[in-house]
């Protein structure tokens, strides 16, 4: 039921999309949160996590960006590649600075505890929509949905180490 | 052409009620509305509403700056699953 967190653990980045023009450019759509650092965590994996895709980005669109992949020359190479997932290591990601922040990849699949210590469900998503981050957390009786206000009045405690967060359930009208 | 002043902002009279019980109780019960129409006003500042949006109640924790906003906006009504990639989520305070 619970779970760690691991280095090895593959972080999804980037998908790519179809080719463009014949030098074997592709668009490539990011997850991340500054498309730039793409290249930063040059080389990305593939699912099998090995190091396969050397990137180098040419262009920036509002929505997608450019990029050349080493070893991609021809359009038809390029073509071949269209719906490739591009991972990184868990590791790879920068420590994080302010203690209440956490990478949502490390929050999906934690343990969900109330006050007394009885786990009562698991984190499917974390999402934002524009009110504060909110966890969406599957209940194990009945497999509904339950949405939790990320706070520290309703989050008091959150375990990484140890694969758990505890919510205050109490207040919560389920 | 935006709403006039003197008609002043619209609330459901419901939603005025609940929200003077819950901070009357001083607990931080999630607050369950269905009114999406409603403007935020100040004196809902600090608390946590479960807005309906047709399928579930997502929680909206009222902030200064949601002031003059309607409470559906923090409730979409369409599903959209992305990937997380390298975000990350704050705890906050309240």
């Amino acid at each position: 039921m619970q779970q760690k967190i691991t280095d090895d653990k593959l972080v999804l980045v980037a998908s790519i999309g179809s080719a463009h023009g014949v030098k074997g450019l592709l668009r490539l759509r990011s997850f991340l949160e500054n498309p730039n650092s793409l290249e930063e965590y040059s080389p990305l994996l593939d699912q099998q996590g090995l190091p396969r895709f050397r990137v180098t980005l040419q262009q920036m669109f509002p929505t997608y960006c450019l990029v050349h992949i080493a070893g991609v020359e021809t359009r038809a190479q390029a073509e071949q590649l269209r719906g490739t997932s591009l991972y990184i290591n868990r590791s790879r990601l920068k420590p994080v600075v302010n203690r209440d922040e956490f990478y949502i990849i490390d929050l999906v699949g934690l343990c969900v505890i109330d006050l007394q210590g009885v786990g009562f469900g698991v984190i499917q998503q974390v999402s934002n929509y524009g009110a504060g981050d909110i966890l969406q957390i599957r209940l194990q009786e009945n497999h509904q949905e339950l949405f939790v206000p990320f706070t520290k009045h309703f989050v008091p405690e959150v375990n990484l180490n140890d694969g758990y967060i505890v919510v205050n359930k109490a207040e919560l009208e389920l | 052409m935006p709403r006039s002043i003197w008609k002043g902002p619209f609330v459901d009279g419901y939603l005025l009620k609940k929200a003077e019980t819950a901070r009357s109780s001083g607990r931080n019960d999630v607050i369950k509305i269905w009114s999406r129409r409603s403007t935020i006003l100040p004196q809902f500042v600090g608390l946590t509403f479960g807005v309906y949006n047709g399928h579930k109640f997502l929680p909206v924790f009222v902030t200064e700056n949601m002031i003059g906003h309607k409470f559906g906006e923090f409730s979409p009504t369409r599903t959209f699953n992305g990937h997380s990639g390298d975000r990350k989520a704050k705890r906050t305070e309240k």
